[in-house]
């Protein structure tokens, strides 16, 4: 009897939401039946619920995040060989201060490492990033097999950066790599150096740019290949009726229209250079990035001195001034460049509009 | 954008994180899961073969749990370095002794085993067991013993019209067979370009020829690298490798693999190679075949007018130490290592060098009973640089003699670096 009496009280409110559509109601049938109006008014969850709710997402963040870059701050304050517990309970910890932060700028293969890092990113931005871009105009046209090569060129990106940097090394490799019996096949041998690709200290840094290129261009390549796509055919169309030349409607109407894809594309490939590792301590091998630092990135610095060299702290320093142009960088990006792109997206700073 | 944004700080705090599991690591020392053995015999078929049946004879006897846990030595260090960080080495553990294993020891993460080897290292060659010893105590027992010398191949020679038999014994005499040998056309040395350990190997024989190995002991104690004595050294290798004797792109070629110097020299694409007792396997591993009776050895030249004389020896061996909270029957293995089971190992003639006092390699081997004659017989003994120094001067002993070799940096500045980072080394003191 109870039950038939708790179906029937529990109609009432269905009902009732059936003909007051506008009326706050709990019920998950009447959540169906009300219009956007009724969601809009209907009381939102106790703050409680979305802290219960956000509570694995903050503990996640907080654990893997927050306190791995508040250790990493406190850790490059000291001296530290990373043995015998937290530094200022290790005995064999100092506190330094700032003191590692004056080391990392006073030292020149650290400097030398944010040089290196700068022409990275004007090579990344000045010849990558526009031969994708061709590359993916091209594409976009149509032509037998363009599928294939739009494979085709995706493919190195999908390699890890590990086995790309084993590849290369066998590629270039002084006798019987790929490179060096094509050139010299082809009449071309007084182009090797004599050192070797990955052995000569002035033309390291393009060779490992290269290297980086060929992985990296099909990614940019799909992504501007998207935006391409995403531009109705209608706008070149009217811009060619009215009397526009090729070069004009792709200067006027498809690279404006393409902005936000490049910026995007921009964004990604100065975070990627400034955290550059694996491929460049693969291809260098125990050399740390070259003869004479020619490749060496600030992460393999980093890592020379935390794992060889047990300078725990200094290591540590070098990961916050990596973290800070990051940060610095995005921020900025972000604020002042992507500003457009983002708006809604991203929540507004003090509620700009 | 978010996720952009993340991915920065993720790769960070990826890096950070491993810091992170150092600082809160716990110290769970083989109460339990047994007393884990990380050795790197993983090239040598004949020992990783035989040391898990050692392990597993020595649990039956003793009801003990040791596990051997085979690692390769480039993945060995970083992961010896994580778990010491952390404040948990494995219980029983490879070294090289010298000044990484007394870092560890400093930091009171090795146990201290003089008392339980004090009968058997009366049987030991006392310049194997040098290197485990750390300010009066015994810290680990060595199993193997070598030195670095010369691989030379006599036929290259010969066709240089240099005396196979009568190998060069001084500096001049070494650049004297290296003219000759350009002259030939035969590359004279193959190098390890691309791996400044091997070059290393070159500046610190030359210093101690030049200082003896107690003037670079003074050097060490004064954290000091401004004797002249190393400048020279620095200069000497410069001169040397002005020369150009080294193979076509040795800057682009690690140790060991296809693309190596060791392949290099393996198959007779150079007369000389400086390297440590194991090259030989090395060299047949990585060349696919093998020099056989023209392989020789000699000793690192002496320098005219230095303090140093021929017979004074450097290099190193491969021993084990026991980590602090380690169950004792880690430590009455290690001694059955040394005693009962090394005959065994021995009988498997792997490329090693005894270093007990009675061990007899065949008479076939002529050039490991050479490299065993000369550590037996050596006025003194001195441990790789890199191992002996502390891990940052070792790193950087390395990369400034590398940054000779490939010309980034003169000899001044390059002993300039170091003495730099010597200095700034730390001196912790630690209370036990």
């Amino acid at each position: 009897m109870t039950e038939v009496n708790q179906r029937g009280v529990a109609s009432v409110p269905d009902r009732a939401a059936a003909h007051r559509p506008a009326a706050p109601s709990g019920g998950v049938p009447a959540r169906h039946r009300a219009g956007p109006a009724a969601r809009r008014k209907r009381r939102g969850p106790s703050p409680l619920t979305i802290l219960l709710f956000m509570l694995p997402g903050l503990a996640m963040f907080g654990l893997l995040v927050v306190i791995p870059v508040v250790s990493a701050i406190y850790f490059s304050f000291f001296k530290w060989n990373g043995l015998g517990g937290p530094p200022g309970i290790s005995e064999t910890s100092e506190w330094l201060g700032l003191g590692n932060f004056a080391r990392a700028f006073s030292d020149s293969v650290f400097r030398g490492d944010l040089l290196r890092g700068l022409v990275l990113m004007v090579l990344s931005l000045t010849v990558q990033l526009p031969f994708s871009l061709a590359l993916a105009l091209l594409l976009h046209q149509k032509f037998p097999g363009r599928t294939i090569f739009r494979l085709l060129f995706f493919a190195p990106y999908v390699i890890s950066e590990v086995i790309t940097g084993v590849l290369f090394g066998v590629v270039l490799r002084q006798e019987g790599g790929l490179v060096n019996e094509l050139l010299r096949s082809a009449g071309l041998g007084s182009l090797v150096p004599a050192n070797g690709w990955l052995g000569t200290r002035s033309i390291l840094l393009v060779v490992a740019f290269v290297v980086i290129t060929w992985k990296y261009f099909g990614f940019h390549m799909i992504i501007y290949l998207a935006g391409r796509q995403n531009i109705p055919r209608e706008l070149t169309e009217a811009a060619m009726t009215d009397g526009a030349t090729p070069w004009q409607a792709f200067r006027h109407v498809t690279l404006p229209l393409l902005g936000p894809t490049i910026r995007v594309t921009i964004f990604l490939s100065v975070i990627g250079v400034i955290q550059l590792f694996d491929m460049i301590f693969v291809l260098t091998g125990p050399n740390y990035g070259g003869p004479g630092h020619a490749a060496e990135t600030m992460a393999i610095t980093m890592y020379r001195h935390g794992f060889q060299r047990f300078e725990v702290g200094y290591a540590s320093a070098i990961s916050v001034i990596m973290f800070l142009i990051c940060l610095v960088f995005a921020l900025a990006y972000i604020r002042f460049v992507m500003r457009r792109d983002i708006e809604g997206a991203v929540t507004n700073v003090g509620g700009r509009r | 954008m978010n996720g952009t944004l993340r991915r920065g700080t993720v790769a960070l705090s990826a890096t950070v994180a491993l810091l992170l599991a150092s600082a809160c690591g716990s110290d769970s020392g083989g109460s339990d899961g047994g007393a884990s053995w990380w050795h790197i015999q993983t090239g040598e078929q004949a020992l990783s073969d035989l040391f898990p049946q050692l392990a597993e004879e020595f649990n039956e006897a003793n009801d003990a749990n040791i596990q051997p846990e085979p690692i390769a030595n480039d993945d060995f260090k970083p992961a010896l370095t994580t778990a010491m960080q952390a404040g948990d080495p494995p219980d029983i553990f490879h070294s090289w002794g010298g000044g990484v294993l007394a870092q560890y020891v400093r930091a009171g993460l090795v146990k201290d085993i003089t008392d339980d080897v004090s009968d058997i290292v009366q049987n030991m060659s006392p310049g194997a067991l040098a290197p485990y010893t750390i300010d009066g105590r015994i810290y680990g027992l060595p199993f193997d013993m070598g030195m670095v010398g010369m691989w030379y191949n006599k036929a290259l020679f010969e066709e240089a019209g240099l005396d196979p038999d009568n190998p060069p014994a001084t500096w001049s005499e070494l650049l004297d067979a290296v003219t000759a040998l350009k002259e030939a056309g035969i590359t004279p040395i193959a190098i390890a370009g691309a791996a400044p350990w091997t070059q290393h190997y070159w500046f610190s024989y030359l210093s101690i020829r030049i200082m003896g190995v107690d003037g670079y002991t003074a050097a060490r104690e004064a954290k000091s690298f401004d004797d002249p004595g190393f400048l020279q050294a620095a200069q000497l290798w410069k001169e040397l490798v002005d020369m150009e004797p080294f193979q076509d792109g040795f800057l682009q070629q690690g140790y060991g693999g296809e693309d190596s110097s060791p392949a290099v020299f393996g198959a007779g694409g150079a007369a000389m190679h400086l390297m440590g007792q194991w090259d030989p396997s090395v060299q047949e591993s990585s060349s696919g075949t093998s020099l056989g009776d023209d392989l020789g050895w000699f000793p690192f030249p002496a320098v005219e007018g230095g303090a140093g004389s021929i017979d004074e020896v450097y290099g190193g061996g491969n021993g084990h130490a026991v980590g602090a909270n380690a169950p004792d029957y880690a430590v009455d293995f290690l001694v059955f290592l040394a005693t009962e089971a090394y005959d065994r190992i021995l009988e498997q003639e792997p490329s090693i060098i005894p270093v007990t006092l009675d061990a007899e390699i065949p008479a076939s081997e002529v050039n490991r009973i050479l490299i065993q004659e000369s550590v037996a017989n050596a006025s003194s003994f001195q441990l790789y640089f890199d191992q002996d120094l502390p891990p940052a001067v070792g790193d950087q002993v390395n990369a400034s003699v590398g940054a000779i070799t490939d010309g980034s940096a003169t000899p001044e500045e390059a002993v300039q670096q170091m003495h730099e980072t010597f200095q700034a080394e730390p001196d912790f003191q630690v209370e036990e």
